[in-house]
């Protein structure tokens, strides 16, 4: 049976082409510097802020959070953008991981996307958030190939 | 503290960002994952170079040894390998990009506002409830390693778990986003009211 194709083959058409890549890089940045920018305007960079949202005296930045995945629901849903996503598992990691992260954010404000506006506002110790999550991140990679191994489903998240 | 925006315009703005990003990189829109390959930079470029290689003269070579061997190999035998496209992975250069980005857009948004200002504390908050002094440095470390390893255990952060998975609807991400908001709200609590 003959497999091959003398056409330029799907996979390699879909793939790693250089132009492509840097305009696929171009286009993270331009989201990446637009979600900086507004969770920056939200207040999310500002400690007070935040420890004002997390002691519930201010809920003004969770009310923009909730309309966010409002938003987000709605235009998946409704706009057809990705009406039957494909199911994220349950995992063991799900609640310890989820608890470890809010006990750190809550003491941080990092989490982690706001560390890096922390210091962009000026914040020096932010710094010392950034230093931590990257230990954390690679403490985790070697801990979970050693001990662990959850196989968390995830790849890009 | 005035001059952020209001919650129903910064709302819809960040739930816009997460849609457009679905919808143009056809990629679930996560900070965390992207530092995460960031991070271990080594490894990742490594992966990203093993599906880097270019399957197109690897199978005319595999061709025309074939030919040699059996024949002219008719065209209509060939399959469709539309099939065999699986989505991209973005590299981790363009993730590098975006996290880069983030800080720059952070940057201009200070900036712009005029709030932006070089300071060696977070405010009266975090000295009056969370820590003061120097006791601040290592706070923010600890803090900081329980971040990058709980959304790497929760496999997201925020915006993984928090928009992206709560906007998709997702149990998984429900859950997780109730455990770190839940936890974050009663540590905030606990050290406000009790320490």
């Amino acid at each position: 049976m003959n497999v091959m194709s003398s056409s330029p083959t799907a996979v390699s058409a879909a793939g790693y082409k250089p132009g492509r890549q840097r305009g696929i890089a171009l286009r993270h940045a331009a989201f990446g510097l637009t979600f900086g920018f507004v969770v920056t305007n939200i207040g999310f960079a500002d400690f007070g802020e935040l420890n004002r949202m997390f002691t519930l005296r201010d809920l003004r930045m969770l009310f923009a959070f909730c309309l966010a995945v409002a938003v987000i629901v709605v235009a998946f849903r409704v706009g057809g953008i990705e009406r039957r996503p494909p199911r994220t598992a349950f995992h063991p990691g799900i609640v310890p991981g989820g608890v470890m992260f809010g006990i750190g954010w809550a003491l941080s404000g990092g989490c982690p996307a706001i560390a890096l506006v922390q210091l962009a506002s000026g914040s020096l110790p932010a710094l010392a958030t950034i230093g931590g999550i990257i230990g954390g991140m690679v403490l985790f990679r070697v801990a979970n190939q050693r001990w662990m191994r959850i196989d968390r489903g995830s790849c890009g998240l | 503290m005035t001059g952020y925006w209001s919650w129903a315009v910064g709302g819809a703005a960040l739930g816009s960002v997460v849609v457009a990003h679905r919808a143009a990189m056809g990629r679930t829109f996560g900070v965390s994952g992207s530092m995460d390959r960031v991070v271990h930079w080594r490894s990742e470029r490594a992966a990203d170079r093993m599906n880097d290689i270019d399957t197109d003269d690897f199978e005319r070579a595999l061709r025309a040894a074939t030919e040699a061997e059996f024949g002219q190999i008719g065209e209509s035998a060939s399959v469709d390998t539309e099939v065999a496209v699986v989505e991209t992975p973005p590299t981790v250069v363009s993730q590098a990009f975006f996290v880069a980005a983030v800080f720059v857009g952070g940057l201009i948004a200070a900036l712009v506002s005029g709030r932006f200002e070089i300071r060696t504390d977070l405010g009266a908050e975090f000295s009056d409830t969370i820590a003061s002094g120097w006791m601040m440095w290592p706070t923010l470390v600890i803090a900081g390693m329980l971040v990058g390893f709980g959304t790497r255990l929760a496999g997201g952060c925020t915006s993984g778990h928090g928009l992206s998975g709560c906007g998709r609807l997702q149990p998984a991400s429900m859950v997780a986003t109730a455990a770190f908001l839940g936890s974050a709200i009663a540590v905030s609590l606990l050290f406000w009211k009790v320490i």
